[in-house]
């Protein structure tokens, strides 16, 4: 069967083989028919660029990323720097206008201190610590405007800007010591006016009162800066920014200021030699003016009462009184006990 | 790049050398092919003229083939053929007395043409891609490999196209012997 089957196989094959014995082809009209498509050839107008259809192809091959890896790496990347500064910069922007009750303020404070820091020139440092002074100030008077008591640790950062432009300034060659000197007299000056203004029409605030006394202790500073040069570097790098009648001359604790309690203080590598060297008992790290457990006070806002004691408007200190506690944290290990807060 | 791929981008910008040299290169296979199928000079003169023009005609719309030039040549030209018995009728097979009474005839060539004839027609009997195999394996010796590539098929379908092709024209050309098979199968 199979047998039968390949022989007539065969026998197809080899009647289909018989068409192999074709024809010769005549060179004539194959010499025709080569010029005739060479003429046709010459009828199409040269290319000048990639035809239209390969340009198509080559799109196709873009979007599906066979080709051009280059765009790709690009356009990711500008994806991912997108995502990442793209969502912060706008908190950060957000964050600008935060009061300290509200949840960005830490971004403010953030931004503020990477703001200075990027700063390389002592002069746009100074600036900037002013500003910033003025920022914590203006922040306690809506705090303050809006019906709540300012927590200390504004009236911390703010004196704590104040004191960094008081270094950078006593660290200025002579040339530009008493220009700077006035420049910042002056913004002191304008944020004294600035609270006492506030203070004859809004309710007492312990908190703001210290910055008052602190304000009036940095402003006699400089008034001795400008007569006598020397005493001012002097005093500023013994940390000693004001008048502080309460404190005990056995208190070994520094006048020196930080920010608040979580935030590292900023401390700019072009000034560290007045703390080495002039202070050798005082470490790279600020202390706290106030006392150890000023440091439990949340930075959340208490509501305001207008019916306070009379004692919280006069006292310098406000950790010495007892009308204080009203900004501590009951939680607090380190004895600070809870009064209420609301008379 | 070897030399076919060279040719074919010289080819793309339209150089008359690189053009002139794939005509003498490829026309007389592709003339030889159609004159097998068609079995007229002029109509195969045609078929390779128009095969030639659609060439030009993909390279200058940036198509045509990217390799295997001469596989691309061939198919256009059988898409040719296939478009010419499209239109014309089919033909009757010829001469079939004439071909059994062949002792007859004392005229070996006549013979042979009448041969070639009913071949032919029977060739244009089968399916196009039959026809496609069976010219290109056992007319042109192309292996099955690079008859499979041409049609873009996988190895199997090729072996089975030519089964099919052949057992076809057994049907054709060989009805009497086909009628002695089928009964035996019958029997057995």
């Amino acid at each position: 069967m199979n047998s039968i089957s390949e022989e007539q196989d065969f026998e197809i094959v080899s009647l289909v083989k018989k068409l192999q014995q074709s024809p010769e082809r005549d060179q004539r009209a194959a010499t025709g028919g080569r010029a005739i498509f060479l003429a046709e050839a010459q009828m199409y107008p040269l290319p000048v660029s990639i035809p239209p259809k390969r340009r198509h192809i080559e799109w196709k091959t873009f979007f599906f990323r066979k080709a051009n890896p280059k765009m790709a790496t690009i356009s990711t990347l500008i994806l991912i720097f997108t995502l990442l500064f793209g969502g912060t910069g706008a908190t950060v922007y957000a964050a600008q206008n935060s009061l300290p009750d509200e949840t960005l303020y830490p971004v403010k404070l953030m931004t503020e201190d990477i703001r200075v820091g990027l700063s390389p020139r002592s002069d746009d440092r100074l600036e900037l610590a002013l500003q910033f002074a003025q920022k914590r100030l203006d922040e306690m008077l809506a705090m303050n405007q809006a019906g709540y008591h300012p927590a200390t640790t504004i009236g911390d950062r703010w004196e704590y800007q104040v004191q960094s432009a008081l270094r950078l300034t006593a660290n200025m060659n002579e040339t530009a010591f008493t220009q700077t000197l006035n420049q910042v007299r002056e913004r002191l000056m304008e944020q004294e006016n600035q609270l006492g203004q506030h203070l004859e029409t809004h309710p007492a605030d312990p908190t703001l009162e210290r910055v008052r006394e602190q304000l009036r202790d940095h402003l006699g500073l400089l008034d001795e800066g400008l007569a006598d040069h020397d005493a001012f570097r002097s005093r500023v790098h013994n940390n000693d920014f004001g008048h502080h009648p309460e404190q005990e001359p056995g208190d070994t604790h520094q006048p020196g200021i930080g920010p608040d309690n979580t935030q590292t203080p900023f401390l700019h590598p072009a000034e560290p030699e007045h703390l080495s060297t002039d202070v050798p008992h005082q470490s790279a790290t600020l202390q706290p003016t106030h006392h150890p457990e000023e440091e439990q006070h949340q930075a959340t806002m208490q509501p305001q009462h207008t019916s306070q004691p009379q004692q919280h408007q006069n006292s310098p200190d406000p950790t010495s009184h007892p009308s204080e506690p009203e900004h501590r944290n009951d939680s607090g290990g380190n004895g600070g006990e809870h009064q209420g807060g609301h008379d | 790049m070897n030399p076919e791929t060279r040719l074919l981008e010289q080819a793309r910008c339209f150089d008359l050398t690189a053009l002139g040299e794939i005509y003498d290169c490829y026309s007389p296979g592709v003339f030889r092919y159609a004159i097998r199928l068609l079995g007229e000079t002029d109509l195969a003169e045609e078929c390779v003229a128009e095969t030639f023009s659609r060439f030009l005609k993909a390279l200058h719309n940036g198509g045509g083939p990217k390799d295997y030039l001469q596989a691309y040549l061939y198919q256009v030209a059988h898409h040719w053929i296939t478009d010419y018995y499209r239109r014309q009728p089919l033909p009757d097979l010829p001469l079939d007395e004439a071909f059994a009474n062949d002792q007859d005839d004392p005229a070996k060539t006549a013979v042979e043409n009448i041969d070639r004839e009913r071949v032919r027609a029977a060739l244009l009997l089968l399916t196009p891609e039959q026809r496609q195999v069976i010219v290109l394996k056992y007319l042109e010796g192309w292996e099955n490999e690079a008859v499979a590539a041409l049609l873009e098929k996988p190895l199997g379908s090729i072996k089975s196209l030519q089964h099919r092709a052949l057992e076809a024209l057994r049907r054709i050309l060989l009805p009497a012997r086909e009628e002695n098979v089928s009964g035996r199968k019958a029997y057995e």
